[in-house]
């Protein structure tokens, strides 16, 4: 059975300026000398992390210009989760409105790329912001992002919430 | 039946020893190591005296000295006895038909007093013997006691079980008559099988009745007054001792009484404060609670951090942009512009040659080359169209339940976080409670309950001493006011003789009618048990001297024959002469296996002391002999020496659960190092085991013996 992949052979990157910090949070370190804890590196991946950027980025709908990129890997590896390939090629659709883009897959990654550098501010300072570990920071400042609820109230009371684009979903 | 301990005093050379036997079903063998002349044969005399009385002693005790032959003070009667502890396990079945067993403590104790009379002259009161048993408030007397030990006993197998080495091989020996060797296997036989005790329980009448005419017949002469007076005299002094001295247990078992309860609220104490132990175990507990709890929060934190990946979290980021999408691709559809379905009429319009606009369209008009065009054109744009379309699709079935699956991504990071709450408050919690628990176990004081308990232990083990101690004193106070009491005695008591005298005619009677119907059984049981005996000894024996008879060993076969010689049987079932054919170590091997079979057959479990068993024997027999008799033996007592012992050193490291060293002080100069001290002869003891030597037991060639170490004091 073949995947529907068009990013097969596109690079997914960062900004180099990030690489270490990005680095940091995620547990599939090169070079670790040793596992580090999900509690301080909440990503399994790096495109776990890059794909939360781009999310966030998209909800802002801005592009940033990646100076010095740093390509961490292809698009291969968004075979194991289809449903991504499918949500960046939505973002591209409603952020260009042209339908016809998924035609233009380098266009598509080039996007995401860019709205990861966009969003990928945003992800680190919700890992460190907060006090907590970064899983606890991540994880109550993504709950702000939901609208109010229990557990939401019961976190929220020192977290900011004020994540642009942030809304309430009916 | 078990040995447990011996006391030994003033029976020859056994001025005042006491030994131990291993009573562990694991180690049943207990090793007395003891070179010549130091009194191993003297044990087991002592040991038959104590529980068969004059009847085991050599020539019957007659003409046989129990006091020490230095004994310095002539001038007053010697006081000799022996002290034999032993339990024996009763079985019972209960209405299940399941064997119950319980263990009883008996001491038995057997005295003498005699006067010396002259350098080879002296003179032996009547022994007494008495059987206490150990209850709660220590030993008491049971009445009858030496009717029970009978029982206990099952027969009177005391040269089976008490075996000399050397005399053991009077059943095979050529220089006794092929009679006299029958006769001595037959009657081994018939003691196990339990006739001996009937029989010499008649004996035991008869003497009775004898012993009593000869001392009826005694009293009239007025030196027999005097000697008498002066006897009751003697009794009396001791009498006022004995009491002395249970006064004196009675306040230290009062005493004991006192300190033990001190220690009893002393452990209470400590136990309020905490066990040790308990806390120990209950830290371990926490702590491989912690371990689960802690291999159980790693666990949540992968899943924890796999919600950051999950597709309803970036659904829910998304949903304006795939809403906007959504709606474009609605929107292209609702143009029909996806779909595209032109194909397939366009197609159908080329087949009919006709145009929807009913022009013609035949091959080779320009209109049929503009259709084949579009045809084209619409086929390579419809990878995308598909792609939009499932787009569309996807769009249209996530975007309702966008809403629920953020909720469900909110529910799952709820259970995960409410899951990791808990598990880190009982990880606190264990942390708080290790934590006192440390506090707790180091605040204990020193003076632990482990070393209570040993306290504890040692007053036990102190009052029992003293409580046997107590019940030897009572006995014998009982025994001297029982002599006291026969020395009272005058005429009437020889009418009362008289009147016991003819009581025991008529038991005696009784016995011989039962004496004959049981003669008549002989035979009938023999025939059976034999056979048996004689399979079991064959293969004990060629155990023993690791004889294979299909690996064409000289040695193939021992029997018992049916006219109780003891045969052995070489290649072609040719008959060797078992005192001429084989050689000591086999001879020894031989009879050995003769009376592990005895035992095994009668199956009556009671110890097994044997005197220097090993002799002559090479390194392999030895081992082999070794492993066969622990193998069958219930308890198994050695007396060994150090040539014996030499190359099976390992097999007494696995088999004896106790090993005392025994050394005759008149060894010293010639044979022993270090003067043991004192003026007369007597054995010592010392707990050196098979490998050691020390101050007391070191022999001139011990320091220069390699296999032998100096044990520290």
């Amino acid at each position: 059975m073949t995947y529907y992949n068009p990013f097969q052979n596109l690079e997914l990157r960062i900004a180099e300026a990030y690489r270490e910090e990005v680095n940091r949070f995620c547990q599939t370190q090169p070079d670790a000398l040793t596992k580090t804890s999900p509690d301080d590196s909440p990503f399994h991946r790096y495109v776990d992390l890059w794909f939360l950027a781009v999310c966030l980025g998209a909800r802002k709908g801005k592009r940033t210009k990646i100076d010095k990129p740093h390509r961490f890997i292809t698009g291969e590896i968004l075979v194991n989760d289809s449903w991504r390939i499918e949500l960046l090629e939505f973002v591209a659709i409603s952020l260009t409105d042209d339908p016809w883009i998924i035609d233009k897959p380098r266009e598509i990654m080039d996007l995401a790329n860019e709205l990861a550098a966009t969003g990928l501010p945003d992800v680190l300072s919700m890992l460190t912001e907060g006090g907590g570990k970064p899983i606890w920071n991540l994880t109550d400042q993504l709950l702000d992002l939901f609208p109010p609820g229990e557990l939401h109230e019961d976190r929220s009371a020192d977290v900011s919430a004020s994540q642009p684009g942030a809304e309430p979903v009916s | 039946m078990k040995f447990r301990r011996a006391r030994f005093q003033n029976f020859r050379l056994l001025r005042d020893l006491e030994l131990e036997f291993s009573v562990e079903e694991a180690q049943p063998l207990t090793i007395i190591r003891a070179e010549n002349e130091t009194g191993k044969t003297t044990i087991l005399n002592a040991l038959q005296w104590a529980l068969f009385g004059e009847e085991a002693l050599p020539d019957r005790g007659v003409q046989y000295r129990l006091h020490p032959i230095d004994w310095e003070d002539s001038s007053s009667p010697v006081d000799v006895s022996v002290e034999l502890e032993f339990e024996h396990s009763y079985e019972r079945k209960d209405r299940g038909g399941n064997w119950i067993e319980s263990t009883e403590i008996y001491l038995a104790r057997r005295s003498a007093t005699e006067s010396i009379l002259g350098l080879d002259s002296w003179s032996r009161q009547p022994h007494t013997f008495e059987l206490l048993q150990m209850s709660e408030s220590g030993y008491t007397p049971i009445s009858g006691g030496e009717l029970l030990l009978r029982q206990i006993l099952e027969s009177n197998v005391k040269d089976l079980f008490f075996t000399d080495g050397d005399r053991a091989l009077s059943f095979i020996t050529s220089e006794i008559s092929v009679g006299e060797k029958r006769r001595r296997v037959q009657k081994a036989i018939r003691d196990m099988l339990g006739f001996e005790m009937l029989e010499s329980g008649i004996t035991h009448v008869r003497n009775a009745l004898r012993d009593i005419q000869h001392r009826a017949r005694e009293f009239g002469g007025g030196g027999e007054l005097e000697r008498l007076f002066a006897r009751k005299a003697d009794i009396e002094g001791k009498i006022v001792e004995i009491e002395k001295r249970l006064e004196d247990i009675d306040d230290q078992l009062s005493q004991l009484a006192v300190d033990f309860q001190a220690v009893e609220q002393k452990i209470e104490a400590a136990l309020a404060k905490g066990d040790k132990e308990q806390l120990i175990r209950l830290m371990n507990q926490k702590r491989e609670e912690r371990t689960k709890a802690r291999e159980q929060l790693e666990k949540l934190r992968r899943e924890h951090s796999s919600l950051f990946n999950r597709e309803s979290l970036a659904l829910f980021l998304l949903k304006d942009q795939v809403s906007k999408s959504g709606a474009t691709l609605d929107e292209l559809r609702a143009k029909g512009r996806i779909p595209r379905t032109a194909i397939p009429v366009l197609m159908e319009r080329l087949e009919l040659g006709i145009c929807i606009c009913g022009e013609p369209l035949e091959p080779g008009h320009p209109r049929h080359a503009h259709v084949m065009q579009l045809i084209q054109d619409q086929r390579a744009a419809s990878a995308t169209d598909d792609r939009l379309t499932t787009l569309r699709l996807v769009a249209n079935q996530k975007l309702p339940g966008i809403a629920d699956s953020s909720s469900g991504w909110r529910d799952g990071v709820r259970a995960v976080v409410d899951r990791r709450d808990e598990l880190e408050t009982r990880i606190r919690e264990l942390e708080t409670e290790l934590k006192e628990l440390e506090d707790r176990l180091e605040k204990l004081p020193e003076t632990d309950i482990a070393f209570l308990r040993d306290q504890r232990r040692n007053l036990r083990e102190a009052r029992e001493n003293l409580s046997r101690e107590q019940g030897v004193r009572q006995s014998e106070l009982r025994t001297l006011q029982q002599q006291r009491k026969e020395v009272d005695i005058d005429l009437a008591t020889l009418q009362k003789r008289q009147g016991i005298s003819r009581r025991l005619q008529s038991r005696l009677a009784a016995a011989e009618d039962i004496l004959e119907v049981i003669r008549k059984s002989y035979a009938a049981i023999e025939q059976a048990e034999v056979p048996q005996v004689s399979k079991v000894m064959n293969e004990l024996f060629l155990e023993m001297i690791r004889a294979d008879p299909e690996q064409n060993a000289i040695i193939q076969a021992a029997e018992v024959t049916p006219s109780y010689d003891i045969a052995v049987h070489g290649p072609q079932t040719r008959r060797l002469d078992p005192d001429r054919d084989l050689n000591g170590a086999s001879r020894r091997a031989l009879t050995l296996a003769f009376i592990l079979a005895l035992a095994d057959v009668s199956n009556v479990k009671a110890p097994n002391v044997i005197d220097t068993p090993l002799g002559m024997m090479d390194p392999l027999i030895k081992q082999s002999v070794l492993e066969t008799a622990v193998g069958h033996c219930s308890q198994l007592i050695l007396f060994l020496t150090r040539s014996e012992i030499r190359d099976c050193e390992e097999d007494l490291d696995r088999f004896a659960g106790r090993v005392i060293t025994l050394t005759n002080s008149a060894h010293y100069p010639m044979m022993l190092c270090n003067d043991p001290g004192g003026s007369y002869r007597r054995v010592l003891r010392c707990e050196c085991n098979h490998r050691q030597y020390c101050a007391v037991c070191e022999r001139i060639t011990d320091a220069d013996a390699g296999y032998l170490k100096k044990r520290a004091d």
